[in-house]
């Protein structure tokens, strides 16, 4: 029932309406501070955008004595004790421990330990303000009761008033007949009035049955029943929905459900409509399991897609799911377990309905992997089960690891002491294609020899690598099981010199690190073996001392090279922190390579590789800069080559730009050109108002491949995030390309809207601003 | 131009006095606790237990994240943007905090192919190890510095 | 006791003058007196008396004490104060001066205290007295267990607003998902 504005008719609606002016109203006697009066350091960004906050005088004061076992000390102007009746009157104040109780007159049983208290009544404990104008209290447990309540929260920034308010023993607030804001004394933005509320400060969770919101001073929103977090430990309650419209999908609202059943396992629950499509049900168990793993079970189904049925009315069963399973476990810090399987009804299910996430969006197949690992002293064994869905037409599905062993010798690397090298991995290759399968043996054994000094080390190496199929080929039935060994041999030495020096008033060390690194390894045919796992390193500086181009193990690659690189580093001489590294290096071959993925592939005949470039370049805690770059000096281009720089302020805002580039020329396929330039930020132009954006832009193709931008008001209570999104998608059933005219350019609109102490969970717009703005956290 | 080789000028390796170390992880044996360790043994250190030891190393798990830096013609991630993050603590042997915490992180870009996604996993494992290695110098070198500047 | 006001008056002290024609008898050093439970003991006390009945004892003391067993189940109240009054008809003590009284733990201490022997009432108002507020300290009942107050539950051991630290539903495991080492460590 809402106050009637008029005289008021019953004492009950008067004191109901007073409460109401001295809650949302006044901010007198709640502890509020304005801004002006806080101390600088007290001031942050809820403090700005609310123009002042609480400031609990007891604040961190728990560890000051529990009340259970302090005397109690009271002061007043008229005292007097009868045997175990005690009355004080005059300005009462009372402390026990950490707790004060203050009132006009008091009457205390000892016998009893129960108390009455009248008049002006404040009740103090670290982090909570309770007044009242009648009310009784058990000095043993410090429970409460107290008539006409207001109570304020200061760390959970919440305050409300209740007709009654009590308290019990495990701090369990109770609120008849009352109502609870977030927002700073004196706005009206919002506030939950509600016939019974519970507030458990332990949990940290709030529960409110016949609940009406209210905005200024209007009703809403009503709900039976309404669970909210205290604070930020837990997601909890019935979240905000988030609305957005998106060109594939129209209309997409979502009302997120969020069920805490107990401290280790709580349950979400999404309806979600989508105009064209209908209605999706998003379930999402999570479990955390005393031993130490946590679980993840989720799944979604949506019936009868209509828009699905338009696009491919050719299948059948237009019901489109989605099943998912993750775990991350760690069990006596000897054996660690993972599971990360999705499983989708069809190839466009990513596309159509996880418009939220623009990194899913991208992926072009779902990892479906199940590993253990023990972690022994001496050795790592890994065992592994590994597919993926592809999500692409135009990709064939990769091979499946069904499964792996590995089993790898963990050295110390203890220094001018011989370490043996053993690494053996079995590993049994299926397809659903029609295309070769079968099992692969692979085993390296070897010695190494480290020699470090403070100014230099030298690491000498020797292993024979031997790899060994039992094919399978539906292709060709007589296909042999080919084997092969090779020996490898390197030395990797370095020296490390350095000077001191300051500029600008920063004492600074300037290192200089040359290092050289010989690989040998013998050649032996491989033109029959299959490719399973492997994959063309990405040439950078960290592949010049790498002992092998290839990724995976399904080629024993010959070399007879020598790698020349230097490392430069700027350290502050007191932290040594980074203030800048660079490297440049270069390898040199001394035979041509003959191993390559595809066997039909020619010889790698250039005698110099391209140069490659690295530099990371930190000058303030808030501004680093980073590049890379791959030069080829016999056609004198750069091969590929990328810059990004962010920088951070202490308001929160954040600037990024980076331009990338990269000229395929010897990955397998035609892959095409990316030459692009990155520019994100979230910028606030004001107290409350806040700009963001992002914006992809590719050169080659003189097109916006992907661009974002949004607004959000943030004030003290509430926050709204407008967002406008632009992205290219891969069409279906073609090969998509950027030139192609007909690409279509997907259009999405997201609104985020918040009521601040009620929480939320982090929605759309929340992963979309972290995906595409580095640095950028909800 | 000044410059020579390290330790004949005042060098920059964990002085004595902090010979006998104890380190406290998250994961005692995971791949970067085990190449921190190794590589502080090979600059000397000891590691001990708590009782004996005159300093402290407390080391968090290390955070793994991968972002797409760049995207293709086909609107695929053309390249990604691997960084590996750790926060670590120093205290001495009383457990007084003398340094952290602190985070140390090391950022890589590496070459995505759509059509070999198996072989690109392989090449983020080979670049994951990498990166432990130069994170676990990057502690090494800042706690060696902050040792040698407290003296 | 309540027949503590039918016994006899004894005192002791060290020096003792009766002045008849004043009605006063002023005992000095090391005096005590004492009625039945009740008990004085001071540095020097005048008893008014008319006809040998004593109706005004003062005691001055740094501080002069009293105590008195007030009924024989009660626990027995002790007292001080720099200037004891005792009203022996009214059955009333006035302490004055950095006044403390104590029974069964709890004291009450102030500038001005009314003890009331008859109704076993303590009283202390400051704002007769002008001086500062009034004290009150009692202990918490440690040995036994106070039964429930009317609230509905028996209060567990209550506390602040203490933060229960559950680790939220998802713990970061060991690096998320990491797969084995690679082929060769890096340097």
């Amino acid at each position: 029932q809402d106050s009637n504005g008029a005289g008021c008719a019953a004492s009950e609606d008067c004191a109901r309406e007073r409460l109401e002016v001295e809650v949302v109203e006044a901010g007198a006697g709640l502890d509020w501070v304005p801004i002006e009066d806080v101390p600088p350091a007290l001031r942050d960004r809820s403090c700005k955008l609310c123009g002042g906050r609480y400031i609990d005088p007891k604040a961190g004061l728990t560890g000051a004595g529990d009340p259970e076992e302090s005397d109690i000390e009271a002061t007043a102007t008229r005292t007097e004790l009868r045997g175990d009746q005690l009355r004080l009157e005059g300005g009462v104040e009372v402390t026990q421990g950490y707790r004060d109780l203050a009132g006009d007159r008091a009457d205390y049983d000892r016998v009893s330990e129960t108390g009455k208290v009248e008049g002006n009544i404040v009740l103090r404990e670290p982090g909570l303000l309770l007044r009242g104008s009648r009310g009784a209290f058990y000095s043993r447990t410090g429970e409460a009761q107290l008539e006409d309540g207001v109570f304020v929260l200061h760390e959970k920034h919440l305050r409300g008033e209740a007709v009654l308010l009590s308290r019990d023993a495990a701090s369990l607030i109770r609120i008849e007949d009352g109502a609870l804001t977030y927002c700073a004394p004196g706005e009206r933005d919002w506030y939950l009035r509600t016939r019974h509320m519970t507030l458990d400060l332990e949990e940290g969770v709030g529960v409110a049955r016949g609940a009406t919101l209210s905005a200024a001073g209007v009703p809403f929103f009503w709900t039976p029943w309404l669970s909210f977090p205290l604070d930020d430990r837990r997601r909890t309650g019935f979240l905000f929905p988030t609305v957005g419209n998106d060109s594939r999908g129209g209309i997409d609202v979502s009302t997120p459900f969020y069920w805490n059943a107990a401290p280790d396992y709580d349950l979400l629950y999404v309806p979600r409509y989508i105009q064209e499509r209908g209605l999706n049900h998003e379930v999402q168990g999570r479990y955390l399991d005393p031993a130490g793993g946590n679980w993840l079970l989720g799944g979604a189904f949506l019936a009868g897609d209509e828009q699905y049925k338009e696009d491919f009315p050719a299948d059948p069963n237009p019901d489109r799911w989605l099943g998912q399973l993750r775990h991350n476990g760690l069990y006596g810090q000897r054996w660690r377990s993972r599971i990360d399987y999705t499983r989708v009804s069809d190839v466009a299910y990513i596309r159509d309905l996880e418009t939220s996430n623009l990194e899913t969006r991208r992926e072009v197949n779902l990892l479906q992997l199940a590993s253990l690992d023990y972690l022994g002293d001496d050795w790592l064994v890994n065992m592994e089960l590994q597919q993926f869905q592809s999500l692409a037409d135009d990709i064939r599905e990769d091979y499946k690891k069904l499964p792996q062993v590995t089993v790898q010798r963990r050295g110390d690397r203890e220094p001018f002491r011989f370490e043996p090298l053993f690494l053996a991995q079995y590993s049994n290759f299926d397809s659903n294609g029609e295309r070769v399968t079968g099992q692969r043996l692979y085993s390296e054994a070897g010695l190494s020899y480290p020699m470090l000094w403070e100014y230099g080390f030298l690491r000498s190496t020797a292993k024979y690598r031997y790899l060994d199929y039992r094919l399978n080929d539906p292709l060709a039935q007589d296909r042999n099981d080919p084997s092969a060994g090779s020996a490898l041999a390197s030395l990797d030495g370095g020296l490390y010199f350095e000077r001191a020096f300051s500029v600008a008033g920063r004492d600074l060390v300037q290192t200089l690190e040359p290092r050289l690194y010989y690989l040998y390894s013998s050649f032996e045919d491989q033109r029959d073996h299959p490719d399973f796992d492997s994959a063309e390193l990405t040439f950078n500086y960290n592949q010049l001392f790498r002992d092998t181009r290839f990724s995976g193990r399904d080629r024993l690659d010959d070399a007879n090279q020598l790698a020349i690189g230097v490392t430069t580093r700027f350290l502050n001489r007191r932290t040594g922190t980074e203030l800048l590294n660079a490297s440049l290096g270069q390898i040199v071959y001394f035979d041509n390579r003959r191993v390559r993925l595809r066997p039909t592939a020619p010889e790698l005949e250039r005698t110099e590789s391209e140069i490659a470039g690295e530099l990371n370049f930190y000058p303030t805690q808030r501004l680093n800069l980073r590049a890379t770059v791959q030069y080829d000096p016999s056609t004198e281009k750069v091969n590929a080559g990328n810059l990004f720089s962010s920088y951070e302020r202490e308001d929160g805002a954040l600037l990024n730009a980076g331009y990338t580039y990269r000229r395929p020329i010897n990955l397998v396929g035609t892959q095409p050109t990316t030459d692009q330039a990155h520019l994100s930020a979230y910028y606030p132009v004001s107290r409350h108002w806040r700009l963001f954006g992002a914006w992809n832009y590719s050169l080659e193709a003189d097109e916006s491949v992907e661009d974002m931008v949004g607004i959000e008001y943030d004030n003290c209570c509430w926050k709204i995030r407008l967002l406008h999104l632009r992205y290219f998608d891969t069409a279906r059933g073609i090969v998509p390309d950027f030139d192609a005219p007909n690409l279509d350019r997907e259009r999405a609109v997201q609104v985020q809207f918040v009521l601040k102490g009620l929480g939320g969970l982090g929605t759309e717009v929340e992963q979309l601003m972290t995906d595409m703005i580095r640095g950028f956290r909800p | 131009c000044g410059f020579h080789l390290r330790g004949t000028g005042g060098g920059t390796a964990l002085p004595a006095s902090w010979g006998a170390m104890h380190l406290q992880a998250a994961s005692p044996n995971s791949e970067f606790t085990r190449v921190l360790r190794a590589r502080f043994t090979a600059s000397g250190i000891r590691w001990v237990d708590a009782g004996e030891a005159t300093h402290r190393l407390e080391l968090g798990p290390e955070r793994f994240a991968q972002r797409n830096l760049s995207i293709n013609a086909e609107a695929r991630a053309a390249e990604f943007e691997l960084t590996l993050r750790a926060t670590f603590t120093v205290r001495d042997d009383r457990g007084a905090l003398l340094l952290g915490p602190e985070t140390a992180q090391v950022a890589k870009q590496m070459e995505n192919d759509p059509r070999n996604v198996v072989g690109k996993a392989e090449e983020i494992r080979i670049l994951r190890d990498e990166m432990r290695g130069e994170l676990a110098q990057q502690i090494i070198r800042r706690i060696a510095f902050f040792a040698a500047s407290s003296g | 006791l309540p027949e503590d006001r039918e016994q006899s008056i004894a005192v002791e002290a060290d020096r003792a003058v009766r002045d008849e024609k004043a009605g006063q008898t002023v005992y000095s050093g090391a005096v005590r007196l004492v009625q039945g439970s009740l008990i004085i003991e001071a540095d020097k006390l005048t008893i008014f008396h008319s006809r040998d009945l004593a109706e005004r004892v003062v005691a001055i003391g740094a501080p002069a004490r009293m105590q008195q067993q007030p009924a024989l189940d009660e626990a027995v109240i002790h007292a001080n104060a720099r200037r004891i009054t005792y009203f022996t008809a009214e059955e009333r003590v006035l302490l004055e001066e950095s006044a403390e009284v104590e029974q069964d733990g709890a004291t009450v201490s102030g500038d001005r205290i009314d003890y009331l022997i008859r109704e076993q009432l303590v009283r202390a108002d400051a704002a007769e007295s002008g001086g500062d507020r009034v004290q009150v300290v009692i202990p918490p009942r440690l040995a036994e267990d106070a039964e429930a107050p009317a609230t509905d539950n028996a209060g567990a051991a209550g506390g602040p607003a203490a933060d229960a630290q559950d680790s939220a539903v998802t713990t970061d495991a060991d690096d998320a998902g990491e797969p084995a080492d690679g082929p060769a460590e890096g340097e």
